[in-house]
């Protein structure tokens, strides 16, 4: 048998991180990542749906700065540590935090790397926008007299306007809000409805995710949803959870949705 | 065994019912109530089928969505109609107000329950679901429209926009 020069051997495993904790589907940052890519790397799955984090903020924050001391002397067991914190939350939310509480790291992140300056910058814009959708979606969901039709255009149009900014507020209110609220019925049909290809993926993956919610209403109207999309995703995870649905009213609307 | 079934607005509601635990230790499910109140007539509003497995049961969707602008899931909820009778019911053949007379010839209303009744009627609606998804509403519409029970040319443009984005129509220029 010859073997091309260079040419791996085809039995060497890839690298991979060996405790990914659970909740994230996205693929981890690169073991040299700069900490501009640390700090915007975010799970697929949105963040609202993320377990808390397990460690404190302390511990992420010092991982943190051990991370960056770390990664230029070549001792990987120390950085594979820091990281496997790091993972433990959304690195966005991280920063949101060093932000909001003004924590004494951030000041030496800051002077640590200039990428973080700028990280910085634009992570404020995109919170500041965010603020906004999010005070919008509320104004629409609140206490105004509008009719469920009313309320499905505004939010819609709001998701066609701001797109994933806007899923991120949709998915933030649709948690907190009581399961049984029609408000929820309508924030997950505009995910299953909305006319709009940029956040197809960033929509599906909601509904995936709230299809795994612990309340069987939620998991009734996301099932509903993706029956209506259809596509190939959409039965995957619906077939998925078929397999250990113990609400039998779930279960029914599951397999008529497949159907 | 002929079966009242009835159209369910939240079917979230009934999920959540559905658990065990509602019922569990005296409690109920209290907001399935609110699926017991109706509006318009002067009962509770059901129609009444031969089965679960009635053909009848489809055509009833289809003209139950027929005025709807997206075409969704349908989930009905029902019991026997014995049960009923037991259970303390008048059960009246009124006239529905769908666009398919043989559907409205199906309709039922229920004496409007008292507080015991209806979460007796709620108990024995969680036993019996019937659901059917987006795209079989949309065959059933088709099957109506190609059958004539329902009348083409009172279809919203809506309806038949959705029956276009679920490939259940080709539109042809004559």
């Amino acid at each position: 048998m010859t073997t091309r020069l260079g040419a791996q051997p085809v039995t060497s495993a890839p690298y991979v991180f060996k405790r990914e904790p659970q909740g994230f589907s996205g693929q981890p940052p690169r073991s040299g990542a700069t900490i501009a890519d640390l700090i915007f790397f975010t799970p697929q799955s949105n963040s609202a749906v993320v377990p808390p984090a397990a460690r404190s903020l302390d511990e992420r924050l010092k991982a943190t700065y051990r991370l960056l001391r770390f990664r230029d002397s070549g001792d990987s067991s120390q950085e594979e540590a820091a990281h496997d914190i790091l993972y433990q939350t959304s690195q966005t939310t991280l920063l949101v935090e060093v932000k909001e509480f003004r924590y004494p790291f951030s000041a030496a992140l800051i002077k640590h790397d200039d990428e973080f300056v700028a990280a910085t910058k634009e992570t404020e814009h995109r919170l500041a926008r965010a603020r906004r959708v999010a005070a919008e979606l509320q104004q629409i969901c609140g206490p105004e007299d509008l009719s469920g039709e009313e309320e499905f255009a505004r939010v819609e149009l709001l998701v066609q306007r701001y797109g994933q900014i806007a899923i991120e507020a949709i998915a933030d209110l649709l948690f907190r809000l009581p399961t049984t609220s029609e408000l929820v019925s309508i924030l997950v049909l505009v995910l299953a409805r909305v006319q709009d290809e940029e956040t197809k993926k960033d929509r599906q993956a909601l509904l995936i995710s709230a299809l795994e919610s612990r309340h069987p209403s939620m998991r009734y109207l996301a099932a509903a949803a993706l029956g209506e999309i259809g596509d190939f995703a959409a039965r995957r995870a619906l077939n998925k959870r078929l397999d250990h649905e113990r609400n039998r009213s779930v279960a029914t609307i599951i397999r008529a949705s497949l159907r | 065994m002929p079966i009242l079934v009835r159209r369910v607005n939240k079917p979230q509601v009934w999920a959540e019912a559905d658990e065990p635990s509602a019922w569990h230790d005296g409690s109920f499910p209290f907001a399935v109530l609110s699926e017991l109140v109706e509006l318009r007539g002067s009962g509770l509003s059901f129609y009444e089928i031969s089965s679960s497995q009635d053909y009848n049961l489809e055509r009833i969707a289809a003209a139950l969505k027929f005025t709807a602008k997206q075409i969704e899931s349908i989930e009905f909820r029902g019991l026997e109609l014995a049960r009923a009778q037991q259970l303390g019911f008048d059960v009246k053949a009124t006239a529905g107000d769908t666009k398919d007379l043989g559907v409205n010839g199906l309709h039922r209303e229920l004496s409007i329950p008292s507080g015991p009744q209806a979460v007796s009627l709620a108990r024995e609606m969680c036993k019996l679901q019937l659901a059917f998804g987006a795209h079989e509403v949309a065959n059933f519409l088709v099957n109506s429209l190609l059958n004539d029970y329902l009348p083409f040319k009172e279809m919203s443009k809506d309806l038949l926009h959705a029956l276009k984005q679920l490939d259940r129509v080709k539109l042809v220029r004559l």
